[in-house]
């Protein structure tokens, strides 16, 4: 009878219990079967990932490719000397043999040499560049690289490197490994170490890592095999690694802890009798209620932990761009299987090893049981005594922590988000030092004209635009049809045009023609000044696109503006960084709003209140916003950039915020989860507010504590990493956790549910019986349990 | 106070002093430089203005210009010991195209009259290394060489005489040019303006005693004859947006004329200019007005499939110049799309002529371009 009225996670945990060989054996099996790949996931993964075909710069690069024959990627090879000097029979002898194959290497269609393009020279600088097209999609461009890699032959006295979109893909891929390397050989230590520290014995300090571990592996299994159908972003492999061990940890840490806090609670064999039957069974009973009783508290809250989590991922799966999709998924994918470890394999484990779970002692154990005076609940009742001194220096605190978001600039990431020692960005940084950022990110514009393009009208037309966006001091160069020559006359382009043979008499017309136009659509192709990330580059694609009203990114009209009969597509350059960045802005709003409402549900759910969901909403976008507020003074302004080694970039990048956002939101709940169960707990049993918190407080302190830290060192270690962005998201959710793990929990949680006293368990009638009804409460699962 | 008061006491002043900081920090603290930015593309500077017409003058007028296109074209009629009749083409093209490097191209022509055959070749070239004035002759104008198995060089002296040397088929042509009479400025000052299509300096040197050997098959034959040398630059690139129709007649008794008939897109002939000068070497400007131009037949070329006027009759009052030109030999066509982008037809013509009541023969080299069409 009293069986089946038991709570579902209470069954799970009699269940596992049951079976904990069976469940031990099954996760061994899974481990085995995921060893072989999880270790080939780093490979399946791929750089960029913004690529979409509904944005206007990838419309413009669809229509000149199919109407033009447009390449749809580019690398660049840049041979420098420090002795010879371009022009000379010696350089180009030598950059013609140490280049020669690459015209005929996989995945080139053609190469646009410095000998034909006085504007791929600089002298003084002693660099050339030659562009190599390729039949690749940028997203897949890297591919072309081993082939072009293998055609160039090494030269004495020069050196040629690589530069460009596929070789900034594939560096990012293999930095992004090294850094994950980096980061577990800093963090697993360390994470050791404060896990013995908190349970004081190898054996339970081993088995967070143990779980931790397995949802790494298992999840970069199950990455991998996704990977293999749609496309997984390289930074998935580090959120893998910080969400698997993070969660694993945190979440075996709660069962852990719980599971001994159950021992302790219950009363030990007598030491003579230890070696009887009866007393053997009533020791099995212990550790079978303990296990069970864990499963039934801990593990629920871990469930709903989880649950929370897995929302806040869900809100990148909303986005199209596959670099947030797949973060979100592998991130489902990792909270879904830590959760299940959690769940299955720990409590099978713990009911193996029992009261053994203390071996191997480094300090004396505690029995786990609860002092409802201990240091946090004191902190908790100082907290409630007076809660708006408390509560107004901290949200003070934390909104000023957070003030720096106003500033915030969004754009994309170049080359410069990579370390100096890799050989794409010292091609780069040596390429735009001689010849300026703009040349190598230039706007691409699909110009479509009523009628052929190369009617009088639309010449006329297309020249009176290409001599005001000419005139601009922003642009450095405009490409285009009527921009053969400066001394060339509108009316000498419109006769060039209108040759009765069918095509101009002159080979280089014909060539530029070829390239360019077909039929009503031509290219014109505009090179700025500053680099594709610059403000002033930026405000351009505002300008040109102004003339396509409801553009993504369009501004006001101005002098170049295209005029009326020339239809626009912008592309290329700073026109995708706009496009990528206003569309993950405008998507935003709407998965920061379902991650939101959802979490809000859940919660209520979980807490049988509406006041506590809200309140907890608000804690966490604090914590959040201080992050994004840290974001900003370190990544965008500099601040610490010297002490933790990377160039500011003076912008933060646009997925960054996002990414963590929704990490975070699941993340900051996880604590807020495990604190206000225990508080919903006591509250359930004494009804006194002040008597929850307090013990809320106590019961999670240590255990949160615990989990922050750990959290805080695997999100730490990124720290080191060389890419910027992965740093960014290291640091960023280190500090929220920090924040959320300190400041809110321990001083404003307190204080704002002091001065909301009863309000905060309010919730209608109607929701409380519904949910009374179905859902248990962790106090009537724990009385269950008992 | 109690303990945990005075803690809290100090731990917000403590917040409120971070708070208060974050907000007054002046510049960023333990920083590194910001990302280097690089020195910001440079605005194209844009090509010097020119100023047109200017004086020409030699020899410094045989060099190359910095405009948009120029040639050097040499035709002429060679006899050789045996009585054979030869006509030859030899042309330097030379393009500057604002950001792209000069270019230049190149095509050498010989028709075999009396054999009735034509053979023509075609080279191009991209960069500055064609231009070898610096190198190769430190007397010369003009110098260009383009590569190949038989580099082609063509030499302008100071002196305006010249020297060539290139290969067409299997004819090999080894030519010297003796400046003969002064250069002719067309259109009197040797500016000729193309109204919307921009303009053209255009002086010739219409008849340059040559000598040299063509050697066809590698057999060696020594030639005489004359030849006409056309310089045009400017920035022009197509006039009229139809072609032209250009006539160069060597007059047995001495006299010269040079016509030019632009066309427009409609078939029309918008420019008409002419040049005649005397065997005293007097030169007169012939306006289009005064010229009567009528075709004779035309030729399809089995080429490619183009239907060219073979044969005209000119008749100039003002001079009292009736003239008969044709070909002599219908297929002189060349398809240069591999080099300049276009099929034209340049061939060597006999003239018969009546001047004033006068008969007269003579030669001639006709160009006809915009006639083939490229779609």
């Amino acid at each position: 009878m009293a069986r089946t009225s038991r709570a579902p996670f209470e069954r799970l945990g009699g269940f596992i219990h049951t079976h904990r060989r069976a469940v031990v054996g099954a996760w061994g099996v899974v481990l085995l079967l995921a060893l072989p790949f999880a270790p080939r996931a780093p490979g399946a993964l791929q750089a960029g990932g913004f690529d979409l075909p509904s944005l206007e710069s990838a419309r413009a690069r669809a229509l000149l490719e199919t109407t033009v024959g447009a390449p749809p990627s580019a690398l660049v090879i840049a041979i420098s000397s420090t002795s010879l000097t371009p022009g000379t029979m010696e350089f180009e002898t030598a950059a013609a043999r140490a280049t020669a194959g690459i015209a005929t290497a996989a995945h080139v269609t053609a190469v646009r040499s410095h000998l034909t393009a006085p504007s791929q020279v600089d002298v003084a600088a002693r660099i050339v560049y030659d562009i190599v097209f390729l039949d690749l999609k940028p997203d897949d461009s890297p591919a072309a690289l081993p082939g072009v890699q293998g055609a160039l032959v090494p030269v004495d006295g020069l050196t040629v490197a690589i530069a460009g979109g596929p070789s900034f893909y594939a560096d990012i891929q293999s930095v992004s490994e090294s850094d994950l390397r980096r980061s577990e050989l800093i963090s697993m230590p360390l994470a050791a170490i404060v896990l013995l520290i908190v349970f004081g014995s190898v054996v339970s300090a081993g088995l967070p890592l143990a779980v931790g571990g397995a949802a790494v592996i298992t999840a970069l299994a199950v990455i991998f095999g996704v990977a293999q159908a749609t496309r997984m972003s390289v930074f998935v492999l580090n959120l893998t690694t910080l969400l698997g061990l993070g969660l694993g940890v945190d979440y075996s840490l709660l069962l852990v802890s719980r599971f001994r806090e159950e021992l302790g609670r219950s009363r030990p064999t007598p030491r003579g009798d230890r070696r009887s039957d009866t007393a053997r069974r009533a020791a099995e009973a212990r550790i079978a209620d303990a296990v069970r009783r864990t499963v039934a508290t801990a593990g629920r809250a871990v469930f709903f932990s989880g649950v929370t989590v897995l929302l806040g991922l869900l809100g990148l799966v909303l986005f199209d761009f596959a670099i947030l999709r797949s973060v979100g998924i592998a991130g489902a994918i990792t909270v879904g299987v830590a959760v299940a470890a959690s769940l299955t394999l720990l409590p099978a484990l713990l009911g193996l090893l029992g009261t053994n779970i203390d071996r191997f002692a480094v300090r004396r154990v505690g029995s786990g049981a609860v002092n409802e005076q201990g240091p946090w609940a004191r902190l908790a009742r100082a907290v409630m005594r007076r809660p708006i001194a408390v509560a107004l220096p901290t949200l003070t605190l934390l909104i000023a922590l957070g003030t720096p978001w106003l500033g915030v600039r969004f754009n994309a990431p170049d080359g410069s988000i990579l370390p100096a020692r890799v050989a794409s960005r010292q091609a780069l940084d040596a390429l735009t030092a001689a010849f300026g950022e703009g040349d190598f990110a230039p706007m691409t514009v699909a110009v479509r004209t009523s009628g052929d393009v190369t009617a009088p009208d639309n010449i006329a037309r297309l020249y009176t635009w290409v001599q005001a966006l000419d005139a601009d001091p922003r642009i450095a160069r405009v490409d285009s049809i009527v921009s053969i020559s400066g001394r060339m006359t509108m009316q000498q382009y419109q006769l060039l045009y209108s040759s009765p043979a069918g095509a101009p008499p002159d080979r280089f017309v014909q060539q530029l023609l070829r390239a360019t136009t077909n039929g009503n659509v031509t290219t014109v192709a505009i090179t700025p000044v500053q680099g594709p990330n610059r403000p002033q580059t930026l405000a351009l694609v505002a300008e040109l696109r102004a003339a396509t009203p409801g553009a993504l990114g369009a501004g006001a009209p101005s002098a170049i503006t295209p005029p009326a009969g020339l239809t626009t597509l912008v592309g290329g350059g700073a026109a995708e960084i706009v496009d990528v960045v206003d569309t993950i802005a405008l998507g935003f709003p709407r998965s920061a709003a379902v991650v939101i409402l959802a979490t809000l549900l859940i919660l209520a759910i979980l807490l049988r209140s509406v006041v506590l969901p809200i309140k907890a909403v608000i804690m966490n976008t604090l914590s959040i916003l201080a992050s994004f507020g840290a974001l900003v003074w370190i990544f965008q302004d500099g601040n610490f950039s010297a002490l933790l080694g990377f160039t500011p970039l003076g912008y933060v990048e646009t997925t960054i915020p996002v990414i963590l956002f929704c990490v975070l939101f699941g993340l900051s709940m996880d604590y807020e989860v495990f604190l206000l169960t225990r508080m919903r707990e006591i509250y359930d049993r004494t009804g006194d507010n002040a008597a929850a918190v307090a013990g809320g407080l106590e019961r999670s302190g240590r255990i949160i504590t615990s989990a922050a830290l750990i959290v805080v060192v695997v999100a730490g270690s990124f720290a080191f990493a060389e890419i910027v962005l992965i740093k960014a998201l290291g640091i960023g959710v280190g500090i929220a956790v920090a924040l959320d793990a300190t400041i809110v929990r321990a001083l404003l949680v307190p204080a704002t549910m002091r001065l909301l006293g009863d309000w905060n368990w309010w919730a209608p009638r109607w929701m409380d019986r519904l949910l009374a009804g179905r859902i248990a409460s962790e106090s009537e699962a724990e009385a269950r349990a008992r | 106070m109690t303990r945990l008061g005075r803690a809290n006491g100090t731990l917000f002043a403590l917040l409120a002093a971070a708070a208060l900081a974050t907000g007054a920090c002046g510049g960023p603290i333990f920083a590194n430089a910001p990302a280097a930015t690089s020195a910001p593309h440079e605005k194209a500077t844009p090509e010097p203005a020119v100023v047109d017409p200017q004086p020409i003058t030699f020899p410094p007028d045989d060099a190359p210009h910095d405009r948009l296109t120029e040639w050097w074209y040499v035709t002429g009629h060679l006899t050789a010991a045996n009585g054979e009749h030869f006509g030859y083409e030899f042309v330097i093209f030379r393009a500057l195209r604002g950001s792209f490097p000069v270019t230049w191209a190149s095509h050498v022509a010989l028709t075999r009259e009396t054999a009735g055959t034509f053979a023509y070749a075609q080279r191009s070239e991209v960069g500055p290394q064609v231009d070898m004035r610096d190198r190769l002759s430190r007397g010369a104008s003009a110098a260009f060489v383009l590569s190949g198995a038989t580099p082609w060089t063509m030499l302008v002296a100071n002196d305006g005489s010249m020297t060539l040397s290139g290969t067409a088929g299997d004819a090999e042509i080894a030519l010297q040019l003796s400046a003969g009479s002064a250069p002719v400025l067309h259109d009197t000052d040797g500016w000729v303006g193309f109204a919307n299509a921009g303009g053209s300096y255009y002086y010739s040197r219409t008849h340059m005693p040559t000598g040299g050997t063509l050697t066809l098959n590698g057999a060696a034959l020594a030639v005489t004859g004359s030849s006409w040398f056309d310089h045009q630059w400017g920035d022009f690139i197509a006039i009229g947006g139809g072609g032209w129709d250009w006539f160069a007649v060597s007059l047995a008794d001495g006299n010269d004329l040079m016509l030019s008939f632009v066309r427009d897109a409609a078939g029309g002939y918008p420019l008409v200019y002419g040049t005649w000068v005397d065997r005293r070497g007097h030169v007169r400007r012939v306006d289009g007005s005064q010229i009567t131009l009528t075709k004779l037949g035309s030729w399809v070329s089995p080429h490619t499939g183009t239907t060219w006027p073979a044969g005209w009759r000119v008749q100039i009052a003002t001079l009292g110049l009736d003239a008969t030109v044709l070909p002599t030999v219908a297929d002189q066509e060349l398809d240069t799309r591999a080099s300049t982008g276009v099929i034209y037809w340049e061939g060597s013509c006999t003239v018969s002529a009546t001047l004033d009541g006068r008969a007269v023969a003579g030669r001639a080299y006709v160009e006809l371009t915009g006639y083939a069409s490229l779609r």
